[in-house]
């Protein structure tokens, strides 16, 4: 059997004691970061990018990707507790998780999250696994006309599931597109946009314009107001869900593993639509929907369970054609370059000590997730007391030591910075920062796949159309542009986003 | 609703519509800057596109969303709210703190500039005691010092003291 070949292979590296080691940081890590509000997972994967430098790559990629799940189940947690949702994707679980909190249900709720969301990231893992491996296989006819178009149907659903204008959020994918061009052309080895400085030779760091969008900015931002946390106070007490709680959760949890799969897979997609669409769903199947919104069990379990689904699905394009999904999944990419592992589809094939590896450590971290998590909430609801007076001039400090030690680089300092108050910036004005870092980090791999086609083409604009794959990304990504003009589904789209708090 | 609320209501709309063209007037100028930078890259032809190419195209995609923003207004978006001296001041000397950090680091060191920066921190922003303030700022220090120098053997600048 390949398929137990391979889990053996994985499993030979996700068990390794250093890679457990750094798998146990990573979600601990995650989990701590989900539960502290104003610093989102994508700050943290940024932040400790610089410490994954020194790893190897199979253990720098496994702690990344624990930070990722880890912190969807922290987000859940402040969501119940405090009704602030510690990141975008567990906004719907406020909605019933804390009126099961304020009901004195605050443990169940937190319970069959934490239950939902190992049954769910691991029915993704599993997903995962079968499908990866196919779909890499499918990515060998894959031209340069179908990425561009991939990439395209990408910055497109991105913009689409962002809060507020799209315009606007085209604007944000279209300067980190430009950042990404600067630094030396791929095809002709020109300089473009670099001034003769060293530091821009190579492009604008990641590591640097992640800190400053999602780090700095996020500071900057909440050093605004004067801070208002209001802990749920009474005791926790019964994390486990009765029977009658685990009999009402079933469906949801059994429905929102393969919502969030499937949504995930989606470029631009992933856990926040992932959530979403489980409430909605279950919220339409329900035989009482008007419990909805007065702490229904299974209105936090379907959507905790949804979202972490989706970081299994998000990991398919990732590791099968070399494409993000979302911003965590493009940070993740980068951390693979840095590590000299090129994302594509020949991943499977030529690391397969990574693949593997990553995939069954994504199973090992749900176990150890659920067995940390359970009993450390008490921890973590001491955690949400700490003053932020304390805690920005650590995070602070921490950006400006970590982006300093990637090249040794004070510049780095200095382009942080700048990303900072373009993020601040850009915050203040209602344009979302996440298409910006995203567009940057697939731009040079949109833009060589546009150049590509079109040599091969002989600078014909059809041939995104002629060739199947690409006409019907094409087609999507176009539709998804011109359909929020449509009364109905932009009103949609709308309740959809505006509750979503930034990332 | 009374006249006087329509009113307040429309002047918020004018507001909103000025502040999303000013947004519109940015984006136009960075679209039509990397137009302008971007000249002496060879634009290439469609069959074989030159460096030029992509940053040419990113710059006509920017200036025409710039001037969807601009006609359009702020239709449908919601404005920020307004800030209160202290935040802005907050929020400036915080960053102001973070451009000196920069620019002494390498002149000064790590550790020098780093306890400037926490103890200010959390002197000014934090308002925390003296003592507290500065106890804090050496234990950060040392954590991190620990961490990246010792730990992950990354070597921190030293500055003109020799540390």
């Amino acid at each position: 059997m390949d398929l137990l070949h391979n889990l053996y292979l994985g499993f030979g590296v996700a068990l390794q004691p250093i890679n457990l080691l750094f798998c146990f940081m990573g979600v601990l890590l995650g989990t701590l970061v989900g539960v502290l509000p104003g610093l989102g997972p994508a700050a943290t994967i940024a932040l400790l990018l610089p410490i994954t430098f020194s790893l190897r790559p199979e253990a720098a990629l496994i702690m990344i990707a624990g930070i990722y799940y880890g912190a969807q189940y922290g987000g859940s947690t402040t969501s119940i507790l405090v009704n602030i949702p510690g990141e975008a994707s567990s906004v719907v679980t406020c909605l019933d998780g804390y009126q099961m909190a304020r009901k004195g249900r605050a443990g169940p709720a937190l319970g069959i999250s934490a239950f939902g969301s190992f049954i769910g990231g691991t029915l993704s893992v599993v997903g995962l696994m079968l499908l990866g491996p196919v779909l890499a296989g499918f990515a060998l006819r894959f031209g340069p006309p179908e990425y561009f178009a991939l990439m395209f149907l990408g910055i497109v659903i991105l913009t689409f599931l962002s809060k507020g204008s799209m315009v606007k959020c085209f604007i944000s994918a279209a300067l980190g597109l430009f950042v990404g061009t600067i630094g030396i052309d791929t095809i002709y080895g020109v300089q473009r946009f670099t001034y003769g400085t060293l530091t821009l030779m190579d492009g604008v760091g990641l590591v640097p314009v992640a800190m400053g969008l999602f780090g700095i900015a996020e500071v900057l931002t909440n050093l605004e107001q004067p801070e208002v946390r209001d802990v749920f106070k009474s005791k926790i007490k019964g994390l486990l869900p009765t029977r009658s709680d685990w009999m009402e959760s079933l469906g949801p949890i059994v429905r929102g593993s393969f919502i969030g799969f499937f949504l995930g897979i989606l470029p631009g997609g992933g856990a926040i639509m992932a959530s979403f669409t489980s409430y909605a769903t279950e919220k339409r199947l329900s035989r009482h929907p008007e419990s909805f919104g007065t702490g229904a069990i299974v209105g936090v379990a379907g959507p905790e369970t949804a979202n972490n689904a989706a970081t299994g699905g998000a990991m398919i394009p990732l590791l099968s054609l070399g494409i993000p999904s979302n911003i965590i999944m493009a940070l993740l990419i980068g951390a693979m370059m840095i590590h000299g592992i090129k994302p594509s589809c020949f991943l499977v094939t030529e690391h397969p000590q990574v693949f593997w590896g990553i995939i069954t450590s994504m199973y090992v971290g749900n176990i150890i997730l659920l067995v940390l998590n359970l009993p450390l909430i008490p921890v973590w609801v001491k955690l949400l007391k700490i003053p932020y007076g304390i805690l920005f001039p650590l995070i602070l400090l921490f950006c400006l030591i970590g982006v300093y030690t990637v090249n040794n680089n004070a510049y780095e300092i200095l382009i942080m910075l700048i990303f900072g108050l373009i993020g601040y910036l850009m915050r203040k004005t209602g344009f979302e920062p996440a298409p910006l870092l995203f567009a940057m980090v697939i731009g040079p791999i949109m833009e060589t796949a546009l150049r590509q086609s079109l040599l091969h083409s002989r600078g014909n604009f059809s041939i995104f159309f002629t060739r199947p794959i690409s006409a019907v990304l094409l087609c999507a990504g176009i539709l998804l542009l011109f359909a929020p003009l449509i009364p109905r589904i932009g009103r949609e789209r709308e309740t959809i986003v505006k509750e979503t708090p930034e990332d | 609703m009374d006249a006087r609320g329509k009113e307040s209501q429309h002047s918020g709309q004018v507001r909103k519509d000025s502040l999303e063209r000013i947004n519109g007037l940015v984006v136009l100028c960075i679209g039509i800057l990397i137009l302008w930078q971007g000249k002496g890259l060879s634009f290439g032809s469609p069959h074989a596109p030159g460096a030029g190419f992509f940053p040419a195209l990113i710059g006509v995609i920017l200036i025409v969303l710039a001037l969807v923003l601009i006609v359009r207004g702020g239709k449908g978006t919601e404005g920020g709210g307004r800030l209160s001296a202290s935040s802005i001041a907050r929020v400036l000397g915080v960053f102001a703190a973070l451009l000196a950090y920069f620019l002494l680091l390498e002149y000064l060191g790590f550790v020098v500039v780093s306890f400037l920066l926490m103890a200010f921190f959390f002197l000014w922003v934090a308002r925390q005691r003296w003592y507290v303030a500065l106890s804090s700022a050496v234990l950060c220090i040392g954590l991190a010092y620990v961490l990246f120098d010792v730990l992950l053997k990354s070597s921190l600048p030293k500055g003109v003291f020799g540390f």
